[in-house]
């Protein structure tokens, strides 16, 4: 047994002439006496020998007396092409270099000279009691911001529940690729807007925000369809999230806020 | 090494520019057979073939005295060939194209890029092209150690060396390329060997 697998492995070494007179000998010898062997060698031989017939065509004359200048002719080509980028950043370069070198070393000087002096003023001032409690005193313009904030944060979270919405409405399953609709991304991104509502619904519950407060719950729902969509071509699920937003007329709700909320700020603004 | 190869390596490193002239008038057919023989097609042997030439002289200055230029020639022209058999497999299953683009005679005389004998038989043309649609159906690498030693004249170890593998998976590799060339030439093998009996 040891002796066939030794003799398959010189199989090819035969026919390929790599083989010393030792091991030929005992591949002779031992293909003699085996008759597995013996076959294996003559199927190998007959593929050999009937593919050793192929003739490669051979190509025109003319190609092998053009090769050289085809190929010149190319690296001249890509030569051209390596200067062209090179004189470019050349050119980026002396625009730079009109500049002088002591402009840059003025401008690196007045930059260490504001550090040093902010530096000096934070770390070395005497600090004043005084001043120190007046900062702690919340400023009554301040004491709006929270609820300023929330709005905006809403007006945010709205904001970007449109786009993922707005995304799923003008997608045509019938023209175009399911893929390009980037289902993962926008699962993705409806979790973290789901995750997000619900301190979101909190906030807006405890300042008597309702209509944003009820805008985002309904968010919230076609966010968790979104987010819990199977696979991308799950074209029926991706209708049924469509229908919902349009059964609960979503994106006029969506618009009716935008509108509300810049009528406020139009208010305020008029105010002052 | 061959002392040709040698004197011609230590001209390129000295930067004589005709060097690499006679560089390319020495290995051009080597290169673009290997590339004919990997990739079936005259075409893109022949672009094969010049880019492998092109990236030699982009690093004539980095090239090593030490270096064995066939050796070295024949690596970057199998690797070459692989890509390029790998960019048309790609285009192929992007165009959902089912035509095997395999230059059989048929279509190399059509193209008029290649002289074909007028006295060969239609036996030897149906030989020829059931060869070549053969080394089609198996595998890229199996392909590419087979033509290596096959048509090309490399020797085992050689080959092995070029595509930095082992002795035993280069001749694991052509004995699967012959198995599986058997299974797609066994029909005709049979005529062959009744036909030819001493052969």
């Amino acid at each position: 047994m040891n002796k066939c697998k030794r003799c398959r492995s010189l199989l090819l070494e035969h026919f390929y002439g790599e083989m010393d007179t030792e091991k030929q000998k005992f591949f002779a010898q031992h293909l003699s006496v085996c008759e597995k062997c013996q076959t294996r060698f003559e199927e190998i031989e007959a593929v050999l020998q009937f593919t050793g017939q192929r003739v490669r065509p051979e190509p025109e004359q003319e190609f092998w007396d053009t090769y050289e200048q085809q190929l010149a002719r190319r690296i001249e080509k890509e030569e051209a092409s390596r200067l062209g980028c090179e004189s470019s950043i050349e050119k980026r370069k002396r625009q730079f270099s009109i500049i002088p070198k002591w402009a840059y070393q003025a401008a690196a000087a007045v930059a260490l000279i504001i550090i040093g002096v902010f530096l000096g003023r934070a770390l070395f001032s005497p600090r004043v009691p005084g001043v120190q409690h007046a900062m702690k005193q919340p400023d009554p313009a301040t004491q709006l911001q929270p609820a300023a904030t929330l709005v905006h944060r809403s007006q945010d979270y709205i904001e970007r529940s449109k786009l993922i919405l707005l995304a799923l409405v003008n997608f045509d399953s019938s023209e175009e690729d399911p893929y390009a609709l980037d289902l993962p991304y926008q699962k993705q991104i409806s979790k973290e807007l789901v995750k997000e509502a619900g301190l979101l619904k909190k906030e807006l519950a405890e300042s008597d925000q309702e209509r944003l407060e009820d805008l985002i719950s309904s968010l919230e729902m076609i966010l968790l369809q979104i987010a819990n969509l199977e696979s991308e071509n799950d074209l029926d699920s991706i209708e049924l999230v469509r229908d919902s937003i349009d059964n609960r007329g979503i994106l006029m709700e969506i618009n009716l806020s935008d509108i509300r909320l810049s009528t406020k700020k139009g208010k305020k603004t008029e105010t002052f | 090494m061959a002392q040709n190869d040698q004197v011609l390596i230590d001209r390129l490193c000295s930067g004589d520019q005709s060097a690499f002239h006679d560089l390319v008038g020495r290995y051009k057919k080597k290169v673009y057979y290997l590339a004919y023989d990997i990739t079936g097609d005259h075409h893109e042997a022949e672009d094969i073939s010049q880019e492998v030439f092109m990236k030699i002289y982009r690093s004539l200055k980095t090239f090593r005295r030490d270096a064995k230029m066939s050796s070295w020639l024949h690596q970057i022209t199998v690797n070459a060939s692989i890509d390029s058999i790998r960019r048309k497999s790609v285009r192929r299953a992007k165009s959902g194209s089912e035509l095997d683009n395999v230059e059989t005679e048929e279509n190399l005389v059509a193209s008029g890029a290649h002289n074909l004998d007028p006295v060969r038989s239609t036996e030897s043309i149906q030989i020829q092209n059931r060869i070549t649609q053969a080394l089609q159906k198996i595998s890229p690498r199996e392909r590419v150690v087979f033509v290596m030693c096959h048509y090309n004249g490399l020797k085992l170890k050689e080959t092995a060396e070029i595509l930095d593998v082992t002795l035993g998976t280069v001749k694991s590799l052509l004995f699967r390329a012959i198995k599986k060339l058997r299974k797609e030439i066994s029909p005709f093998l049979h005529e062959y060997n009744t036909e030819n009996p001493h052969e």
